[in-house]
C-alpha cells in the first residue's frame, strides 16, 4: 500500500515550492537603485541573472531530463519541461579542480551558469536484458505456458558503486558522497583496489585535461546515502546540468 | 707464481691468492655505478612519488564565480543606465513568467521506471508515493516459422498526457501477448480481448501504454511489464479520483 499524503523523496515541499523558489530567487530586488555605482551593480546583477533565466526557460522547453544544482541553497533537482521529477538535499558541496605537480589549473571561466550537456554515470548502470525465444504456437487447448521468473527488486537489480560520477561534455562531472558512509562495509583489500583505481583515473585525468573523460572542474556533493543510491538507480541518460550562478 | 705478463687481454692467475689491482678496479667501479643507479632510481621513485601526490584533484569551497558570459556592458549615462534597467527588469519578468508557465499546474503523475515508484502530486504537493511496476526491459522473440518479430519491454520516458480512462477496461491483447504465451494469433479481433486483466481502471497514454491495475500485486516494486505502469487496486482508486483526460504523466 502507498504512503498517502506523505512527502516523497526529497521532500514534497521543497519540490512543491522548487519553480516558485527558483524564481522568486531570481527575481528581480525591488529596491531602486540610486544611480551611479549602484545601477551599475544592479545591471550587472540582472544581466547574470537574465542570462541564468534564459538557459533555464531553454532547458525547461526541451525534451531532455536536466538537473539543476542550486550551490547556495543546497538543492539538487531532477527536473523535465519545468516538473520537478525529484529534489534532493544536498548536505555538502566541494569543487575539485585538477592539479598536477601541485600546482592547481584554473576552473574554466563561467562554470557556474552554463549549461552542461549530455551528462551520463560513470560507471555506467548497466541493465541485463533477458531475450526470450517465445515457444512455437500451439493450439492445445491444455497447453499452459511456463509460470514467468520473479525479476530482482531494483537494489538487487542495479546495484550502487560506492563512488560514480555523473559526466558532462565539456569536462564537468558531479561527483557524489554518501553521508556517514562506513568505510568497513568494505574489506580492506577492496578498499586498496578501489582507492588505487580512483587515484589511477584522478592521475590520467589531471595529467590529461584533453582526454574525453577528463574532468575539468569536478562537484563533490554529499547527500544521505538513500539519496545518491535513488539517484544513480533513476538518473536517465544524456541528462543536462545548470549549476545555478552566485550573487543572482 | 705464473704472471699473465707478456699475455696482455688473457686470464690471470695469480697463485698467492691476491687480487689483481687491473681486475679490482673495474670491479670497484661497476659497484659504484650500481650504487649510483640504485640511490638514481629511488631518488626519482621519490620524486614521482612526491609529484603524483600532488597530482589529481584538490577539493575545497565554492570559488567566486568568473564572468558571466552574458554581462552586457554597463551604460554611464544614468538616464541611459535607467533605460537598461528597465529593459532587463522586463526581461526578467517575462523570464520568470514563462519559466512559471511551463512547471504543472493541478494534479499530475510521476513515475520513477527505475525503482517503480509512482507519485500523485498536486501543484508541488505529493498526493500519493506508492510501489508501481514497470516495464521489465526484455527481449522477446518471435520463434522459427513466424514473421521474425521482436519486442523490447521497455517503459518509454517523457511527458505524456492521459488520452482516455477507462473503468473496468478490456484489454485487446496485442500479438507479442499471443507469441509470449505460445499461442497462435486470432484472426478475429474479437478473440483478443481479455477481461480484469487491467484492474478496475485504466489509463491511456497512447501508443498501447498505460496505466492500469494488475492481478499479480506481489510483483509490484519489480520490473515485470511489457510497458505499461501496473499500480495496486488501492492506489490506482486514489489515482481514478484525481487523474483526469489531459493530467501530465512524466515517465524517466
Amino acid at each position: 500500500m502507498a504512503n498517502l499524503g506523505r512527502s516523497g523523496p526529497g521532500g514534497a515541499r521543497r519540490a512543491a515550492a522548487a519553480i516558485l523558489a527558483v524564481a522568486g530567487a531570481l527575481a528581480p530586488q525591488p529596491s531602486m537603485p540610486g544611480g551611479g555605482e549602484d545601477a551599475r551593480i544592479e545591471i550587472e546583477r540582472l544581466g547574470r541573472e537574465n542570462g541564468t533565466l534564459r538557459k533555464y526557460v531553454e532547458m525547461a522547453s526541451g525534451k531532455e531530463f536536466y538537473l539543476v544544482l542550486d550551490p547556495d541553497s543546497l538543492s539538487l533537482r531532477l527536473m523535465l519541461r519545468g516538473a520537478v521529477l525529484q529534489d534532493y538535499r544536498v548536505l555538502g558541496v566541494e569543487i575539485g579542480s585538477p592539479r598536477v605537480a601541485f600546482v592547481v589549473r584554473e576552473l574554466p571561466e563561467g562554470w557556474r551558469g552554463r549549461t552542461w550537456t549530455s551528462g551520463n554515470l560513470v560507471p555506467p548502470r548497466e541493465r541485463e536484458r533477458m531475450e526470450v525465444e517465445a515457444p512455437p504456437p500451439t493450439s492445445d487447448p491444455n497447453y499452459e505456458p511456463p509460470p514467468p521468473t520473479i525479476p530482482p527488486t531494483p537494489e538487487e537489480l542495479y546495484p550502487v558503486p560506492r563512488r560514480f560520477h555523473v559526466r558532462f561534455a565539456g569536462g564537468l562531472s558531479l561527483e557524489f558522497l554518501r553521508k556517514g558512509e562506513a568505510d568497513t562495509a568494505a574489506g580492506r583489500w577492496t578498499r586498496f583496489l578501489e582507492w588505487a583505481g580512483s587515484r589511477w583515473s584522478d592521475l590520467r585525468s589531471a595529467l590529461d585535461p584533453s582526454a574525453p573523460d577528463a574532468d575539468r572542474v569536478r562537484v563533490r556533493l554529499t547527500l544521505q546515502p538513500r539519496d545518491v543510491d535513488s539517484l544513480y538507480r533513476a538518473l536517465p541518460p544524456d541528462t543536462e546540468l545548470l549549476i545555478l550562478p552566485e550573487n543572482r | 707464481m705464473i704472471d699473465g705478463d707478456g699475455f696482455p687481454g688473457g686470464p690471470i692467475l695469480r697463485l698467492d691468492g691476491a687480487e689483481d689491482p687491473r681486475e679490482a678496479r673495474p670491479r670497484s667501479r661497476a659497484a659504484a655505478l650500481l650504487i649510483a643507479a640504485a640511490i638514481a632510481a629511488v631518488v626519482a621513485g621519490v620524486a614521482v612519488a612526491v609529484l603524483a601526490s600532488g597530482t589529481g584533484y584538490v577539493y575545497g569551497g565554492l570559488p567566486p564565480a568568473g564572468a558571466s558570459e552574458s554581462a552586457e556592458p554597463v551604460p554611464g549615462e544614468p538616464s541611459a543606465q535607467k533605460k537598461a534597467l528597465a529593459k532587463l527588469r522586463g526581461e526578467n519578468r517575462r523570464l520568470n513568467a514563462a519559466l512559471r508557465a511551463r512547471a504543472p499546474r493541478g494534479y499530475w503523475v510521476i513515475v520513477d521506471q527505475t525503482q517503480n515508484r509512482i507519485y500523485l502530486k498536486k501543484d508541488g504537493e505529493t498526493v500519493l508515493d506508492a510501489r508501481c511496476s514497470a516495464g521489465s526491459g526484455m527481449i522477446l522473440k518471435e520463434p522459427e516459422g513466424g514473421k521474425g518479430r521482436r519486442w523490447v519491454f521497455d517503459t518509454p520516458r517523457g511527458v505524456f498526457k492521459v488520452r482516455n480512462r477507462v473503468s473496468d477496461p478490456a484489454w485487446k491483447k496485442p500479438d507479442w501477448a499471443f507469441v509470449e504465451e505460445g499461442k497462435p494469433i486470432p484472426r478475429n479481433d474479437a478473440d483478443r480481448i481479455e477481461y480484469g486483466t487491467l484492474g478496475e481502471y485504466a489509463f491511456y497514454l497512447g501508443d498501447g501504454y498505460m496505466i492500469h491495475g494488475t492481478l499479480y500485486e506481489r510483483l509490484l516494486g519489480r520490473s515485470v511489464t511489457h510497458g505499461c505502469i501496473r499500480v495496486g487496486r488501492d492506489d490506482l482508486r486514489v489515482l481514478w479520483k484525481h487523474v483526469e483526460i489531459g493530467t501530465p504523466v512524466y515517465i524517466y
